[in-house]
């Protein structure tokens, strides 16, 4: 079945709005015939089985050139609004891509060639002829997101229309979904977290409130406004309302319900949330882009019994900690999370190497190291990837570091994440520097990093070291770096306290 | 808290959004300005906390539409 025939499948009151902004609304009925129209132009200039880029913010835009790229069987690539201009042309260079969707403000990032299309390019709702889809096979890929891989480059995941269907339902049944629900969206629909918030509102026939706002505290006014009942959050998000926000001193009345996903939120964080709003269900989950979006979540009543826990398999998907030998761990052992089930994604575009490192026997392989408790709630205790989450992007330490190493006067360069009451992991340079004065060269590589990299990957502090510690295979040894930052600034901590 | 100082703000601007000087103009607008994002927002308050040696409300934070505004807004602290 199309994803987007699946999404409006059960599809009651046409007149409902379901996207909803400061700007405006949207009713099924207008989103629905934009999206037909707009997939009929598709279908009769590119036919099907393309590749359609879409670059853009969440914006009514957005979710009509995704609907109709994948409803007239064809391919949406998804890549974040802030990519740099080298990833950009790589992507243009690897994929075949047969139209461009972006929202203006970012027009000057794509090349002037082919066919592009801009929100002046839409078409007006009208009561136009319907569009049936054509028939798509379950496996055919409906969606690539582009996300941060280990080395640097980005990696296509691609979704089918049987992953999407199938995490979709599975989302909506265990938090209980229904058309009543209205999600305050402040995450991007280009990534597989907030897109699952597009996805499950629309299937429940719920609603959906573009909360873009230059500041996070604005979602807090916009869920008051448009009477929202539930919220979602990456750890960033909850960390900057908690400490930068009156938001546990907020009533928010019509909030049913938070949810949290995208790495793992402080314990402490948790602890508050739960404890500011009692009334108020808080999910803590856990998921891959590889699959689809979910994998697991924490039931609302164990949050604080079973803090720090992402909870079990989602409905449809088994999930089960791998040890060494393959098989699932006793309780306080450590393993792998590994996952099954209809959501797990294709594969990675046009790697099949990738593919078969993560996924064996249909089988996922995260990368994740977690224990278990006597109940068999999981607990993630680590990453085997050298992955780094700021500000609930993605992070390559790699990249950042070939940039640094680039400069004149940098001998070596490890960059790292450690723990950050806002971004959930800062990014922290450490840098081996040559025969030149330290403050001008730290000057230059921040300006720097600045001016090229997108914001989230600019290193937060940058610190020189003379010798970097070794491990025993001889490579420089990150766990220990990192354990010396961290104590050194405990250490400023205690200082400035006593003070 | 220090004083008021224009070229401050513009130099914050220039060194976060990664512009030239000559595009920090009162329409630069974060609607409109490909990289100013929720992210290098919070990063341009901080600076201004810093470098002032003050703390922006919230309303204020959020009111920092454009370059226009947060100049402004600035001013009103500084003043």
């Amino acid at each position: 079945m199309n994803f987007v025939d699946y999404l409006f499948e059960n599809l009651q009151d046409q007149d409902k709005e379901c996207i909803l902004s400061r700007d405006g609304a949207l009713t099924c009925r207008d989103l629905i015939s934009q999206v037909d129209a707009l997939a009929g132009d598709l279908a009769d200039s590119l036919g099907r089985g393309k590749e359609c880029l879409l670059l853009s913010e969440n914006t009514p835009f957005f979710i009509i050139a995704y609907l109709a790229i994948i409803k007239s069987g064809n391919t949406a690539l998804l890549v974040e609004t802030q990519i740099a201009d080298e990833q950009l042309a790589s992507i243009f260079r690897e994929c075949r891509i047969g139209a461009v969707f972006v929202q203006k403000k970012y027009r000057s990032k794509i090349p002037d060639a082919g066919t592009v299309f801009t929100e002046d390019h839409l078409p007006a709702p009208t009561p136009a002829k319907k569009y049936e889809s054509p028939a798509v096979n379950d496996d055919d890929v409906a969606v690539v997101i582009f996300t941060s891989g280990s080395t640097g480059a980005k990696k296509g995941v691609m979704l089918t229309h049987r992953n999407l269907c199938a995490n979709t339902g599975s989302i909506v049944q265990y938090l209980g979904l229904t058309k009543d629900d209205r999600i305050c969206a402040t995450l991007p629909f280009f990534y597989c977290y907030g897109a699952s918030l597009l996805h499950t509102h629309l299937r429940a026939g719920g609603s959906i409130v573009l909360s873009n706002n230059i500041f996070l505290a604005g979602a807090l006014r916009d869920i008051n406004t448009f009477s929202c009942t539930g919220f979602a959050g990456v750890p960033s998000t909850y960390q900057i309302l908690v400490n930068k926000t009156p938001f546990l001193r907020e009533k928010l009345p019509t909030l049913r319900y938070m949810q949290q996903a995208g790495g793992q939120l402080p314990n402490k964080y948790i602890r508050q949330i739960a404890e500011a709003f009692p009334e108020k269900q808080f999910f803590v989950m856990y998921g891959a882009t590889e699959a689809t979006a979910r994998m697991s979540y924490l039931p609302p009543a164990l949050v604080l019994a079973r803090l720090g826990s992402i909870g079990k398999g989602i409905p449809g998907v088994i999930l089960e900690v791998f040890n060494e030998n393959g098989d699932p761990v006793k309780p306080g052992e450590t393993g792998e999370i590994t996952a099954r089930g209809n959501n797990i994604m294709k594969g990675y575009y046009r790697d099949p190497e990738g593919t078969q490192d993560v996924i064996k026997d249909g089988r996922l392989f995260t990368g994740d190291l977690a224990t278990v408790d006597d109940d068999g709630y999981i607990f993630i205790i680590g990453r085997a990837k050298n992955i780094i989450k700021s500000g609930g992007y993605r992070i390559s330490p790699n990249e950042i570091e070939e940039f640094i190493c680039a400069f004149d006067g940098v001998v070596s360069c490890v960059v790292l994440g450690l723990p950050d009451d806002i971004m959930g992991e800062a990014v922290v340079a450490v840098v081996q520097p040559g025969d030149v004065p330290e403050a001008s060269l730290k000057e230059k590589i921040l300006t720097q990093c600045r001016q090229h990299l997108p914001s989230y990957k600019v290193p937060r502090s940058l610190y020189f070291v003379k010798e970097f510690p070794l491990n025993a295979s001889d490579k420089v040894d990150k766990q220990a770096i990192a354990a010396s930052l961290r104590s050194e600034r405990q250490e400023l901590k205690g200082a400035h306290e006593n003070e | 808290m220090a004083s008021f100082d224009e070229d401050i703000i513009k130099n914050i601007f220039c060194e976060v959004l990664g512009i030239p000087v000559e595009e920090v103009t009162d329409t630069l607008a974060y609607n409109s300005c490909a990289q100013w994002d929720s992210l290098k927002h919070l990063q341009m308050v901080a600076m201004f906390e810093e470098r002032f040696g003050i703390e922006i409300d919230m309303d204020d934070i959020i009111a920092m539409e454009n370059y226009g505004k947060v100049r402004e807004i600035l001013h009103k602290y500084l003043t």
